[in-house]
């Protein structure tokens, strides 16, 4: 088997996912292909070499519709043999497009490829594209759908998180990302949005609130209270007739945040590590997905990262850095948990909570993110995972060369 | 046409009057044959201008005969049965010419099908014009395009609403929901059908009508989106995992209204034929349905059964929490068998003194936890304060319950919890049969235990249960009871005779 090596990683700064957000006027398409083209650059590739561009995206519909990774490809202008594809696995479909990106290289049959992800959250809002998960009755009823903010509390219920230990979580995420950008440590992997003009619209992560508090995070009113007393509570309790009633802890301050962005991941081999003189600042050791109990829905990030640290016959304890999606501050309270790890090793420098999550483009993100901080503190292996719609999780171990 | 249930009338404009003629209003096979009949005839007939459908009948309750449907051997003898008159029907509806409905009385559901998919829909002016909607729950879905028609005609949730309801509509509140186009007085019915042929000689449904086609409710719009997700929810939780005609109900609409009303029409059919093969539906319909009203039991007799029954189900919680069982996964249990609350919220409303009758008084530790929560003032919902306590309208498990007793580390299956609070439940039930000897007939008591002493619906009572679920399984589980739990699981030669013979 080839190594799957990679060469770069970027990714947009994440703007707020809505109308008054500043990536709201750049349309997902723009964004993936702005992605692509600092990719190309950065590189001097000659695209030709590109054997394939995958891009997660999690509502493609409408203006994200249509097989938005090869209409990027055309959009920036890279050769027309590169071909493209979209992907879904909800939140960690950034991190499958590198997967499968990875396995194209691992299996001989590309040589350079690459994988990301695009979210215009702000234009194509959540719940776009519907699905039988949740609105089919039957399929709703049989597999006890439940939102994923109703999911959250119920696993913060199970695993006894009160409100305190998330909104303490939150303002460590807020912290850490407020140090990390400060200290300009996402420098390497960010690309500035900009207009055609070359007049710039974004440079920053502007979702952050840096002066959060446990005092300002105390005054939030549970987010999911209200959609749980609709009945999803009691449904919730129908799967987990161990719990009487749902603890509702999470809301907007100790949540991932909605926001706009793209990412993207080049990987290829060694004849193209040498063709281009890229240096291989990592390489892929091992990847896994997995599918876990759906109702609880966000469980699914141990499970995959231990398939995944079998496969490459390593311990939790081989890890030297973690980046866990922050999807729900309890999420992460879990992951630490169940696999005994240390918060000092997981989001180092924040996370979703504060910075936001872009669906489909954030497991390309953070992927980027610990490679970087692996490269600042001169460590060697880093776990990337994220909990997946449906009970599902994904996860990703690379290792600097 | 000699036909025994329809009657056709032409007139010398060409319309034809289809008069419904049948001995009663039952659907039933030589019901769908002759409208079959009737609407192959009328399709054949090229000068026919325009068909107005009534009836000779007082009222307008045609109603599906669940006896003769569930006589009917197997599933695709049912799906073909209603298949017939759904594509009847169906096949009338697109002929293009104009079909108006005249309708007058009680209007039961069959009616109310038959009526929907006319183009023109007339009642007649009377306060004894009315709907009559039966709550689906309890009950079976439409067969003939009542899921897939009237939502098409007034509106997913507004039909969701309708069907999970025991509502009686009047003709002026049919109008404004579009269920009838026109009230008419009596002696104007036929000249306003007439009316509506002639002006419209050509007549479709706005569903068949291309330029109309895209303002059909969809499931995927974004608000019925929303609507379908939490509705689904509601449900779920109002039904637990029982009453599966609500689930199909809702399934055929959403199913049938994200395609075109020829699919539509044999989804509703598959999904009411899966239904008649359901235990719960078959058990629900031989009690609920098939028997005759509980006048012969006196109201004191039956104080007295809901009494014994809820201190008995509240003291089966009891013995539970006391063997160790989370008082969550107990009080689950009894919710999720759909009885009206938890045992122990049963325990704290009956007062905590009367479940301690009903418990074996020299157990040492029911006694311990006895006295403990009497000495704190802790006897139940009459001073807010019991195994929960009780905040305006908000209750929870009081927290300190563990404390009095322990929790085991090692809990049942709920499953294992709720078969225990049933079986209690049923012995309780068998026991007050036996007890009271003049009571001869098992199906009027499982009526009655259903309708008025609170044993969940969906069992078709205790020996509708048993003999759905297996006579003999019964008898050996509550042989292994016996043997740990005692008496109150020994079940009486008189009982076990009984329910060898339903």
């Amino acid at each position: 088997m080839n190594e799957a090596l990679i060469f770069d990683a970027v990714r947009t700064p994440r703007g707020k996912g809505k109308k008054s957000g500043s990536l709201n006027e750049v349309s997902p398409v723009q964004l993936a292909s702005k992605v692509l083209k600092s990719i190309e650059s950065r590189n001097n590739l000659n695209t030709e070499d590109v054997d394939d561009v995958v891009l997660g995206c999690v509502h493609p519909v409408g203006e994200q519709g249509a097989d938005i990774a090869r209409t990027a490809v055309l959009e920036a202008k890279w050769d027309q043999t590169v071909s493209g594809v979209q992907v879904d696995r909800f939140c960690a479909s950034g991190l499958e497009a590198v997967n499968i990106a990875a396995a194209q290289v691992m299996s001989g049959q590309s040589d350079l490829s690459v994988g990301g992800g695009v979210e215009s959250m702000s234009r194509v809002p959540l719940g776009s594209s519907g699905g039988a998960w949740m609105a089919d009755p039957k399929v709703a009823y049989n597999s006890y759908f439940v939102p994923q903010g109703i999911s959250a509390d119920l696993l913060a219920t199970k695993y006894n998180y009160t409100r305190n230990d998330v909104d303490s979580y939150a303002v460590s995420s807020q912290k850490r990302a407020a140090e990390a950008w400060k200290e300009n440590k996402f420098k390497n992997s960010i690309i500035p949005v900009k207009d055609q003009n070359d007049l710039s619209i974004l440079e920053v992560d502007e979702y952050m609130r840096p002066d959060t508090t446990m005092q300002s995070l105390g005054a939030l009113e549970p987010s999911f209270e209200q959609m749980g007393d609709q009945g999803f509570n009691d449904v919730a309790i129908l799967k987990y007739p161990e719990i009487e009633s749902i603890k509702h802890v999470h809301h907007a301050g100790n949540s991932s945040g909605i926001v706009d962005g793209a990412a993207g991941v080049l990987l290829g081999n060694k004849k193209m590590a040498d063709k281009y003189e890229l240096k291989a600042r990592a390489k892929i050791r091992s990847f896994a997905s997995i599918g876990s109990e759906p109702t609880i829905m966000l469980t699914g990030p141990a499970d995959s990262a231990e398939k995944a640290l079998k496969k490459a016959n390593m311990k939790a304890s081989d890890i030297d850095l973690f980046e866990m999606n922050e999807a729900f501050a309890a999420v992460v309270l879990r992951f630490m948990e169940a696999l005994n790890i240390d918060h000092s090793k997981v989001n180092v420098n924040g996370g979703a909570i504060a910075l936001g999550h872009p669906l489909g483009a954030t497991g390309a993100i953070i992927l980027g993110t610990v490679l970087d901080e692996l490269e600042r503190r001169d460590l060697s292996t880093g776990l990337i995972t994220l909990c997946v719609g449906a009970g599902m999780g994904t996860a990703t171990i690379i290792e600097r060369i | 046409m000699n036909l025994n249930n329809i009657k056709l009338i032409n007139d010398e404009q060409g319309i034809v009057n289809l008069i419904i003629n049948s001995k009663n209003t039952l659907i039933n096979a030589e019901f769908i044959n002759d409208f079959k009949e009737a609407i192959d005839f009328i399709s054949n007939k090229k000068e026919i201008k325009g068909i107005i459908i009534s009836t000779n009948h007082n009222n307008y309750d045609y109603d599906y005969d669940l006896n003769f449907i569930f006589s009917l051997k197997n599933a695709e003898s049912i799906f073909n049965t209603i298949t017939k008159l759904s594509k009847a029907l169906r096949r009338l509806e697109t002929l293009g010419k104009p079909i108006v409905s005249i309708v007058k009385g009680k209007i039961k559901l069959g009616g109310l099908e038959i009526l929907l998919h006319s183009h023109y829909r007339i009642a007649q002016e009377s306060s004894e014009t009315k709907f009559y909607f039966k709550n689906v729950k309890y009950f079976i879905i439409p067969a003939i395009g009542g899921t897939q028609r009237l939502p098409r005609q007034i509106g997913i949730n507004e039909s969701i609403n309708l069907y999970l309801s025991d509502k009686t509509i009047s003709a002026e509140e049919a109008l404004q929901l579009n269920l009838v186009n026109e009230i008419v007085d009596e002696n104007q019915l036929v000249n306003k059908a007439k009316e509506y042929i002639i002006k419209n000689p050509y007549s479709l449904q706005n569903w068949d009508n291309k330029k109309l086609i895209n303002s059909q409710p969809k499931p995927f719009s974004t608000k019925n989106l929303g609507y379908f997700i939490s509705k689904i929810a509601a449900l779920h939780a109002d039904t637990s995992d029982h009453y599966p005609s609500v689930k199909t109900l809702i399934s055929s609409i959403y199913d049938g209204l994200n395609t075109d009303v020829n699919s539509g029409l044999k989804i509703e059919a598959r999904n009411f034929t899966w239904l008649t093969q359901q235990i719960e539906t078959q058990s629900m319909f031989e009690t609920l349905v098939l028997h005759s009203p509980l006048s012969k039991f006196k109201d004191e007799v039956i104080k007295k059964f809901k009494i014994s029954f809820e201190e008995n189900y509240a003291a089966e919680g009891v013995k539970l929490l006391l063997s160790g069982v989370s008082a969550a996964l107990i009080e689950n249990a009894g919710k999720r068998l759909d009885f009206k609350g938890g045992p122990l919220e049963f325990a704290d409303k009956l007062e905590i003194q009367c479940v301690i009758n009903q418990l074996d008084s020299t157990d040492a530790s029911t006694a311990s936890l006895i006295r403990s929560m009497q000495k704190i003032n802790r006897n139940g919902l009459s001073n807010n304060k019991g195994f929960y306590d009780y905040k305006e309208s908000r209750k929870n498990l009081w927290p300190d319950l563990t404390d009095l007793v322990p929790t085991s580390k090692i809990q049942p299956s709920i499953k294992e919890v709720e078969r225990r609070l049933l079986y209690s439940s049923i012995n309780n039930v068998f026991y007050n049969y036996v007890k009271y000897s003049d009571l001869k007939n098992p199906k009027l008591y499982d009526y009655m235990v259903i309708k008025n002493i609170g044993f969940p619906v969906w069992t078709g009572g205790a020996f509708q249960w048993v003999k759905r679920n297996g006579i003999k399984e019964f008898i050996n589980e509550n042989d292994e009871y016996a043997k740990t739990l005692g008496s109150r699981f020994v079940l009486n030669e008189k009982i076990i005779n009984i329910i060898k013979t339903i």
